[in-house]
């Protein structure tokens, strides 16, 4: 239950573990792992599934795993930049322009949209995606991944992907929750937001059903 | 002193017209002749140039001998997307280097004695463009530092190719250019429709002489050489026609007075250097006019057989290798690929075509 103003409005969210955006839709079909929390919701008709009330507001709020994945294989070369990285310019690095980046965004974003597209026929008229949040703390990347890309590099995909998701969501008409600014400090995750190095707390969900409700 | 000696006795039977058109029939022209220096498959070979030039790179990589890319892109590129972004078309990510004094202040830029007053173009979408190498990064880049980014490895890298290489092959293109009017920077095309805006007080045409074309290839050798001093230089002339002319009457005769002018810059400046050496290319490839088999029908882009036929001769006077045994074994080389990104002189008659198109 959330309260704003004196309205009351029913809440549910649903973690789902361990699934890539180009892994949300597959020919047509949405992820069981997505859909199964969601079938409360749903009644099964002649046609498919339907949503059973108007008044639903389904957000998505991608995780940093594509974007974590992503920053392993992009930037895997030594000597690369990725755009929004802050290294120094250092001879011999060569930088890698916002479009190629954006291009490989798309194309692991794009089984999400297509997801996305399907809650539409099912009846979902209130969708929103929200921002990728600020990736995880530098130490606690190094306690469950193997040295890789650096924070700033994790950044700076983080933050491609947010610029991707923005462009696709207004594409695909799905409402963009960009609460970045709010949860970090200088460019970086702040602290007041923080559960326990990797995810948000509940101060942070709060500032998301905020912007939901407007 | 001999008597009843003449100075052409003794001569290679190819020096004479009647048995040189004789071998030609049987065996295609190759009029080559010496080198000034040979190479071996370790020989590390860089190239810039107009167009023609990315089908000698392209040969090259083929049979997988050492050409020099300094800007291969991210690893992680599929090939139709690297090739769109000119990553490893050429040595480094000029894009194409029509006229020998772009070449020139190619290299006086990658020095940082050359900034040029114009550090951008923008396109129809606002995103931003290299005036100096408009085609290579397609849509433009997103933003003014973005682009000054990568222009500034792109110049490390030019620098950096050139230091690791032992030869650097540049394919004479134009004569024709498009200069701005205040600090001499030569535009590979002119700025206007989508690149930029062409304004006629700010930019100037021009067409440089045979004697203006050797001085800049001249000073670019000396460039060179003080990046490199053991670098040696292959020049070889585009055989590919003008796309248009802006000098006029006639786009044969301006052809025809380009490739001239071209080819006698580069006989001076193969006359000056022992280092630096003629390949004919454009010799081969027009002996029998613009015409198939070693052109299409267009009579302007050169063809497999056309392409084939010159780098037989490459390898076989450079590098004493048959290209056909190359072709045999070259299961290991890299997949053989068609240039289909266009090139700098096509955006200039697709910028001509839209202008018919819209009086139309």
């Amino acid at each position: 239950m959330y309260s704003k103003n004196g309205t009351h409005y029913i809440t549910e969210s649903h973690y789902v573990h361990g699934l890539y955006a180009r892994e949300f839709c597959l020919d047509g079909k949405i992820s069981e792992k997505v859909m199964a929390p969601l079938v409360g919701l749903l009644a099964l008709t002649d046609d498919g599934w339907r949503l059973r009330w108007k008044d639903v507001t389904l957000i998505i709020q991608c995780g940093d795993l594509d974007a974590r994945r992503a920053a392993i294989e992009l930037g895997a070369e030594a000597g690369l930049i990725l755009p929004f990285a802050p290294e120094e310019r250092v001879a011999g690095s060569q930088p890698v322009p916002y479009a190629l980046v954006e291009g490989e965004a798309r194309r692991s974003l794009a089984p999400l949209f297509a997801g996305l597209s399907q809650f539409k026929k099912i009846g979902f008229e209130r969708l929103a995606v929200a921002a990728v949040p600020p990736p995880m703390h530098e130490e606690e990347w190094r306690k469950h991944q193997r040295p890789g890309p650096t924070e700033a590099m994790r950044y700076a995909v983080v933050k491609t992907y947010n610029h991707v998701l923005k462009a696709c969501a207004a594409d695909a008409d799905v409402r963009f929750l960009d609460y970045w600014p709010l949860v970090t400090k200088d460019g970086r995750r702040d602290s007041r937001f923080d559960l326990d190095g990797v995810h948000l707390n509940l101060e942070a969900a709060a500032l998301l059903m905020n912007m939901v409700l407007g | 002193m001999r008597e009843n000696g003449f100075p052409y006795d003794g001569l290679p039977s190819h020096f004479n017209w009647k048995d040189a058109f004789a071998d030609s029939a049987q065996t295609g022209w190759d009029p080559q002749g010496r080198v000034k220096f040979h190479l071996t498959p370790a020989t590390e070979i860089a190239s810039a140039g107009s167009c023609f030039a990315r089908r000698i790179a392209e040969d090259l990589r083929r049979f997988g001998f050492a050409y020099v890319v300094e800007e291969e892109g991210p690893p992680w590129l599929d090939e139709k997307t690297r090739r769109a972004y000119h990553y490893g078309l050429y040595t480094a990510r000029y894009g194409d280097v029509l006229t020998a004094l772009q070449f020139e202040q190619l290299l006086l830029r990658a020095l940082g004695r050359f900034t040029p007053r114009a550090r951008y173009w923008t396109s129809r979408t606002g995103s931003f463009l290299d005036p100096f190498r408009p085609l290579i990064q397609p849509g433009g880049f997103a933003n003014l530092d973005e682009l000054e980014d990568d222009r500034r490895a792109h110049l490390e890298a030019v620098v950096r190719a050139i230091r690791r290489s032992d030869v650097f092959i540049f394919t004479l293109g134009l004569t024709e250019a498009w200069v701005d009017r205040e600090d001499g920077a030569v535009y590979p095309v002119p700025p206007g429709r989508g690149r930029g805006t062409f304004d006629p007080e700010k930019v100037g045409f021009q067409n440089f002489t045979a004697v203006q074309t050797a001085s800049a290839m001249e000073r670019a050798f000396a460039l060179l050489r003080e990046i490199n001093p053991s670098i040696r230089l292959i020049l070889t002339v585009s055989p590919v026609p003008l796309a248009a002319t802006y000098a006029g009457p006639h786009v044969l005769r301006a052809t025809i007075y380009s490739k001239s002018a071209l080819r006698v810059a580069a006989e001076i400046a193969c006359s000056a250097h022992d280092d630096v050496d003629y390949f004919a290319s454009y010799e081969i490839a027009t002996a029998n006019g613009f015409r198939p088999p070693f052109f299409d029908e267009t009579g302007r882009s050169v063809t497999e057989a056309g392409v084939a036929s010159v780098m037989k001769s490459f390898f076989l006077h450079y590098f004493g290798l048959d290209r056909e045994k190359l072709a045999k074994t070259g299961e290991a080389a890299p997949a053989q690929t068609e240039t289909v990104e266009p090139c700098d002189e096509d955006a200039v008659l697709a910028a001509i075509e839209e202008n018919l198109r819209s009086k139309a």
